[in-house]
């Protein structure tokens, strides 16, 4: 075969592959995983990543971004004196985010003024070790107005397993309210939702 | 008889150190609670958890939203230091320390050091950006991964660059000193009260890192 006609052939693989990447990638979107979104959440994200698992502990990873109109909406919702959290839902009985004492094993993030999360420090199941609810991994920003559109921000997430077996649901998930110190938000919006081996 | 004896002496020894391991966290279990209590004023809210076995249990959570309201947590937080230091001097509490400025790990671990203490978890800036958390457990080969894995994204990238808070245990005699050090801006052992209304129980502490209010209107 010569240079051209190999060239030909690989663009038609490419194309060919191309489709069926596109055709899996809406199959994913339709079926499970990747949520509608409100209208001042991040609406762009990637499914949270696997970064690290030793057996023991396990870490996420998660990039998300607002285009401009969402920004602005996240804006105007918030004002001035409002927060933003970012946060990993899943089952308490498969994984901890925190240790005993509530000291959590560890997070990373480039989200302007962050604090630990102000929401779980207020209910009985958040600040103990004994949870009888999902516990959220969460995170705080006080000053969402400082939340720029098309920049891409992360955060990553260390869990200690409680145990191996069976499967949980792990589910991000933005927040938002007009108040820092409201002990729950006035909206949330699911981004993602997978089912995950702990 | 020798053998037994040493034998019946190990389990002994074993029961009292396995004990001592487990502690307070034994205790800190739903159906050893007594009773809870949520309180909120102008500086903060925090929630006290009362044990079986004079146990308690505190989850404090700052509310510092402007500078005036920074310096009176600092002073509030002055007057505790004084208090655990006149009155509770062998007492081991939980504290936060907020660094005055950004410490390169090394100059942090001399610091640590030098008053003997051990890190419970700190706080982190990265190179060129953002911030985290690690637990004194995390493992050392999540960190070096985590580095190389997020690392492939900038350019000369450092997970842990500068240390700016640390979550440890300190002797209440030597809060004082610690907080006198030039490098402090804050020994955090929680609000007073606590232990004035509990001063005869044993009390754990998990105060939230309030080093990004001190960034915001501290310096």
């Amino acid at each position: 075969m010569n240079k051209r006609g190999g060239n030909l052939k690989k663009k038609y693989n490419w194309e060919k592959y191309l489709k069926i990447v596109v055709s899996a990638m809406v199959i994913l979107l339709m079926a499970d995983g990747v949520l509608a979104v409100a209208s001042w959440a991040p609406n762009q994200f990637t499914y949270p990543d696997r970064i690290y698992d030793d057996g023991t502990y396990v870490e996420y990873f998660q990039w998300f971004a607002w285009d401009q109109a969402h920004a602005n909406d996240l804006h105007s919702k918030t004002g001035s004196n409002g927060k933003y959290q970012h946060e990993f839902s899943r089952d308490v009985d498969k994984w901890d985010f925190q240790s005993s004492l509530c000291i959590d094993y560890g997070w990373w993030t480039n989200l302007p003024d962050v604090h630990e999360a102000s929401e779980e420090a207020t209910y009985p199941w958040c600040d103990l070790p004994f949870l009888q609810n999902d516990e959220e991994a969460e995170l705080v920003t006080y000053s969402p107005q400082n939340i720029q559109a098309n920049t891409w921000y992360y955060m990553d997430v260390i869990f200690k397993k409680r145990t191996t077996s069976g499967t949980l649901e792990l589910l991000t998930q933005a927040e938002y309210a007009d108040y820092r110190y409201d002990f729950g938000p006035d909206s949330y919006s699911d981004l993602t939702r997978t089912t995950e081996v702990p | 008889m020798k053998t037994i004896f040493k034998t019946v002496l190990l389990i002994g020894v074993l029961i009292i150190g396995i004990t001592a391991v487990s502690g307070i966290n034994d205790i800190l279990n739903k159906g050893n609670i007594v009773s809870q209590e949520l309180k909120k004023n102008e500086i903060e809210s925090y929630k006290t958890t009362h044990f079986k076995d004079d146990k308690v249990f505190i989850r404090v959570h700052p509310e510092i939203s402007d500078g005036s309201t920074l310096t009176k947590y600092v002073n509030q937080r002055t007057a505790t230091l004084k208090y655990l230091s006149n009155t509770h001097g062998d007492t081991i509490v939980d504290a936060v320390i907020t660094f005055n400025d950004k410490y390169p790990i090394e100059a942090y671990r001399s610091f640590m050091n030098s008053y003997g203490l051990e890190e419970l978890s700190y706080m982190y800036n990265s190179y060129p950006e953002g911030m985290g958390v690690l637990s004194n457990e995390t493992p050392t080969k999540l960190i070096k991964q985590t580095e190389e894995n997020i690392g492939r994204n900038y350019t000369d990238f450092k997970l842990i660059d500068k240390i700016v808070s640390v979550k440890t245990r300190i002797h209440a005699k030597d809060l004082l000193r610690i907080q006198s050090d030039k490098r402090v801006f804050l020994v955090d052992a929680g609000p007073e009260d606590v232990y004035r209304e509990n001063s005869n129980k044993e009390i754990r502490t998990t105060i939230d890192y309030i080093y990004p209010v001190y960034i915001k209107f501290g310096r």
